[in-house]
C-alpha cells in the first residue's frame, strides 16, 4: 500500500533517509521526537513534497503523481492544517460532498452528533478537542482505504483520546483492507491500536518492530547492586544507575523471568523503547 | 456492524449513557451475527503475554462448551478493536489455536471452533492444572518452604479431601 | 473543482456583513456620484472580494491540507481564476445595470449603443489588474504581496518617467493624438484582447508557482 524506497530528502540542517513498507490492512505507528522526521515522512507519502532521491508510492503510484480518483481513497488528518477556520460544519458537509464521490452524508451527520460537534458554529470557535475530532472525522467519511493521521490525539484529554481511538478501531473493523498510518507522541495510544511501530530518530528508522513483540519481549529489570553483579548481561541492552541499584533494559524478558524468578521485572512499552534507543536512558 | 459498534460505545465508553439495568445488558450482549460475545478479560500488566492470555480464555470457552462446535470467532480486527490490542496479537492467538487444533480458519469466511476432541480437551485441562501447580510451588518457595514441606502439604490436602 | 468552488462561495457568504456594507456604499455612491464611478468601483470590489479567498487558503497552512484532497495544483489555480473572473464579471454586470438605472433616474439621455465602448472598457481594466495580482498573491502571500505591489507600481512609475524623459514629450503627444483618432470600438477591442492575453499568461505563471510551492 505505502512504499518508501531509499528515500532521501535534504533540508538545511537535517536529512531524511528512510525505507518503509506498509502492506494493506495494517495499522502502523510512527513515533519519534519532534523534528525527527515524522511530518516530513507524511508529506512525502502524500505527495506534498518530492524526495531528492529514491521513490515514494501509494497504491503503486508515485505519490506526487496521484490522481483525483486515487486521492479519493485516502483520508488525511494533518496536525496543523485543515479547512479554513471561517467555515462551519454545515459548510464542510457540502464541500466534502462535492469533493468525494463516496462521501457518506448519513455517517458524517451521525458522527457529528455523537461527537457533539456543533453544526453551525465556525471552526474558529471550537475547542481544541472539537477541532481534533473534526479533523479525524473528515478523513473517515468517504470510505477511504488508507488513513493518514498526523498526531490525531495531540493536546487532548484522556476521554477525547479514547473516543478518537475507538472511532479508528471501528473504522478498520468494518473493512479488512483498510490501512492506517498514524504518528503520535502518546505511546499508550499506539500500544492499544497499532500492529507495528516505526521509531524514527534524526531522519532514520531506528527500529521497526511488531507491537506485541515490544510489549511481550521488552522489559526492565530492577535489581539491587548485588543482583546486578550476578545476572547474565548478554541480553541487557542498556543499564542505568538508580537509587535502588540498576534499571536494565532487555529485549528477552522471558530469559530473565525463567532464570531469575525473584528479580523484579517490569513490562517495557513504547516509551521505554524510545528512551532507550534514542539515548534517553544512559 | 452498527449494532456492535453501538454496543461498544454504550457499554464500554460513555458511562453516563448506561441507564439500562442488568437484564437489558445481558440481553443485548448475547448474539450478533451468530457470534457470541466472549467476555474476554485481559491483564495488560501481567507477565503472561497477551496472546497467551487470549488463547487460554478461548480454550476455556471451547472446553466449557461456552463456545460451541462450528461457532465463529469474531474477526481479527473486531476482537482487536474491542480488546484494544494489536490485530497481529489476535492473529497470533488464532494461528496458535489452529496449530493446536482448537479452531480452523477458512479463508475469506472466518475462524471457527473445531469439533471438540475429548482427548484434546482433557489434555488442555490437565496442562492448565499443571500450570497452576507450578505457580503455587513458586509461591511456596518464595515464602521459604522447601521440597519436603511442600510435598507434605500436598499429602495432607489429598488425605483430607478423600 | 466543484468542491473548491463550494468552499470559496461559502467563505464569501460567511462574510455577508462586509459584503452588504460595501454593496450599500456602492449603490449609494453610484446613484449620487457621476455615473461611471460605479462602473469602476463595483467590479473592483468584486475582484478584491474574490481574490481574498486566496488569503483564507493561505492561513493555517490551509493550502497544504487542500492538496491532500482529490485536488491538484492545476485544478486549484483553474478554480481560482474561474471564480475570480466570474465574480468580477457579475459585479460588472451589476454595475452596468446600476449605471443605466441611475442614468434614467437622473433623466440623462443615454444612447445605449454609444455607451458600450465606455462601459465595456472597465471590465478588461479590472481583469488586467486582477491577473497581475493573483500570481503575486499566490507567490508571496497576502502580506508580502502588498509590499510587492507597491514596489511594482513604483517601478512602473519610474520607468514611465524615464520613458517620457528619453522619448520626449513631442513623440508622446503624437502617440496620444493618434490614440484619440482611433475609434473607441478599436480601443475597446484591443483592450479586451490584451486582457485575455494577460489572463492566459498570468494563469500559466500561477500554475507554475503553485506546482513548485514547497509545502
Amino acid at each position: 500500500m505505502i512504499l518508501l524506497n531509499n528515500v532521501i530528502k535534504n533540508y538545511e540542517d537535517f536529512q531524511l533517509n528512510i525505507s518503509m513498507e506498509i502492506p494493506n490492512g495494517r495499522i502502523s505507528g510512527l513515533v519519534g521526537k519532534n523534528g525527527a522526521g515524522k511530518s516530513t515522512t507524511i508529506k512525502l507519502i502524500l505527495g506534498l513534497i518530492k524526495p531528492d532521491s529514491g521513490n515514494v508510492s501509494v497504491f503503486g503510484t508515485e505519490s506526487s503523481k496521484l490522481n483525483s480518483k486515487e486521492k479519493e481513497q485516502i483520508g488525511v488528518s494533518l496536525a496543523e492544517s485543515g479547512f479554513s477556520s471561517q467555515l462551519a460544519i454545515s459548510d464542510i458537509e457540502c464541500i466534502l460532498a462535492k469533493m468525494y464521490s463516496n462521501f457518506d452524508k448519513e455517517y458524517f451527520r451521525k458522527m457529528c452528533q455523537e461527537l457533539m460537534l456543533p453544526k453551525d458554529k465556525i471552526i474558529r470557535e471550537f475547542s481544541t478537542g472539537m477541532k481534533a475530532k473534526l479533523r479525524v472525522l473528515v478523513a473517515m467519511t468517504h470510505k477511504a482505504k488508507l488513513l493518514i493521521m498526523d498526531e490525531p490525539t495531540a493536546g487532548l484529554d484522556v476521554e477525547a483520546r479514547n473516543e478518537i481511538l475507538d472511532i479508528l478501531r471501528n473504522y478498520v473493523a468494518e473493512d479488512d483492507d483498510r490501512t492506517i498510518l498514524i504518528t503520535s507522541h502518546i505511546s499508550s495510544d499506539l500500544e492499544g491500536l497499532c500492529d507495528d511501530i516505526y521509531l524514527i530518530h534524526e531522519g532514520k528508522i531506528v527500529i521497526h518492530e511488531d507491537t506485541d513483540v515490544i510489549l511481550e519481549q521488552y522489559g526492565i529489570l530492577k535489581v539491587n547492586d548485588a543482583q546486578y553483579g550476578n545476572i547474565d548481561k548478554s541480553y541487557i541492552l542498556k543499564s542505568q544507575k538508580e537509587p535502588y541499584g540498576y534499571a536494565c533494559f532487555t529485549n528477552e524478558k522471558k530469559y530473565y523471568q525463567e532464570n531469575y524468578p525473584d528479580i523484579v521485572i517490569e513490562n517495557g512499552g513504547i516509551d521505554e523503547l524510545i528512551l532507550m534507543m534514542t539515548g534517553g536512558y544512559r | 456492524m452498527y449494532l456492535k459498534t453501538y454496543r461498544c460505545f454504550y457499554i464500554c465508553k460513555n458511562k453516563q449513557r448506561i441507564t439500562v439495568d442488568n437484564s437489558y445488558i445481558v440481553l443485548y450482549t448475547v448474539y450478533y451475527k451468530g457470534v457470541k460475545n466472549m467476555h474476554i478479560i485481559l491483564n495488560k500488566s501481567s507477565m503472561i503475554p497477551i496472546y497467551e492470555q487470549l488463547m487460554d480464555q478461548i480454550k476455556s470457552g471451547i472446553i466449557q462448551s461456552v463456545l460451541k462446535e462450528g461457532e465463529a470467532l469474531p474477526s481479527v480486527r473486531m476482537l482487536a478493536g474491542e480488546l484494544r490490542i494489536s490485530a497481529l496479537t489476535v492473529k497470533k492467538a488464532y494461528d496458535k489455536l489452529e496449530e493446536e487444533g482448537f479452531v480452523t480458519t477458512v479463508h475469506g469466511k472466518g475462524t471457527f471452533v473445531t469439533a471438540t476432541d475429548k482427548q484434546l480437551a482433557m489434555e488442555a485441562r490437565k496442562k492448565a492444572v499443571e500450570d497452576d501447580f507450578a505457580k503455587v510451588i513458586e509461591k511456596a518457595k518464595a515464602v521459604g518452604l522447601n521440597r519436603e514441606e511442600i510435598l507434605e502439604i500436598v499429602r495432607i490436602i489429598l488425605e483430607d479431601g478423600l | 473543482m466543484a468542491g473548491l468552488i463550494e468552499k470559496d462561495m461559502r467563505l464569501l457568504l460567511r462574510r455577508k456583513n462586509t459584503f452588504v456594507l460595501f454593496l450599500a456604499l456602492a449603490v449609494a455612491l453610484g446613484l449620487t456620484q457621476k455615473g461611471t464611478f460605479i462602473l469602476g468601483y463595483l467590479p473592483f470590489l468584486g475582484m478584491i472580494l474574490t481574490i481574498s479567498t486566496i488569503t483564507y487558503d493561505e492561513i493555517d497552512n490551509g493550502y497544504r491540507f487542500l492538496m491532500t484532497l482529490p485536488v491538484d495544483a492545476k485544478t486549484y489555480v483553474k478554480e481560482k481564476y474561474l471564480f475570480c473572473i466570474s465574480g468580477t464579471f457579475i459585479s460588472w454586470i451589476l454595475a452596468v445595470v446600476l449605471y443605466f438605472i441611475s442614468g434614467q433616474i437622473r433623466g440623462e439621455k443615454i444612447a445605449i449603443i454609444d455607451e458600450i465602448p465606455i462601459v465595456a472598457s472597465f471590465l478588461p481594466a479590472v481583469i488586467l489588474f486582477m491577473v497581475i495580482m493573483i500570481p503575486i498573491q499566490l507567490k508571496f502571500g497576502a502580506e508580502k504581496s502588498r509590499i510587492v505591489l507597491f514596489i511594482i507600481f513604483g517601478i512602473i512609475t519610474a520607468i514611465s518617467f524615464l520613458f517620457v524623459r528619453v522619448i520626449g514629450t513631442e513623440i508622446i503627444n503624437q502617440i496620444i493624438v493618434k490614440i484619440n483618432h482611433m475609434d473607441e470600438t478599436g480601443i475597446m477591442l484591443s483592450g479586451i484582447l490584451f486582457a485575455i492575453l494577460a489572463a492566459v499568461l498570468s494563469y500559466l505563471i500561477s500554475c507554475k508557482i503553485m506546482q513548485n510551492k514547497e509545502l
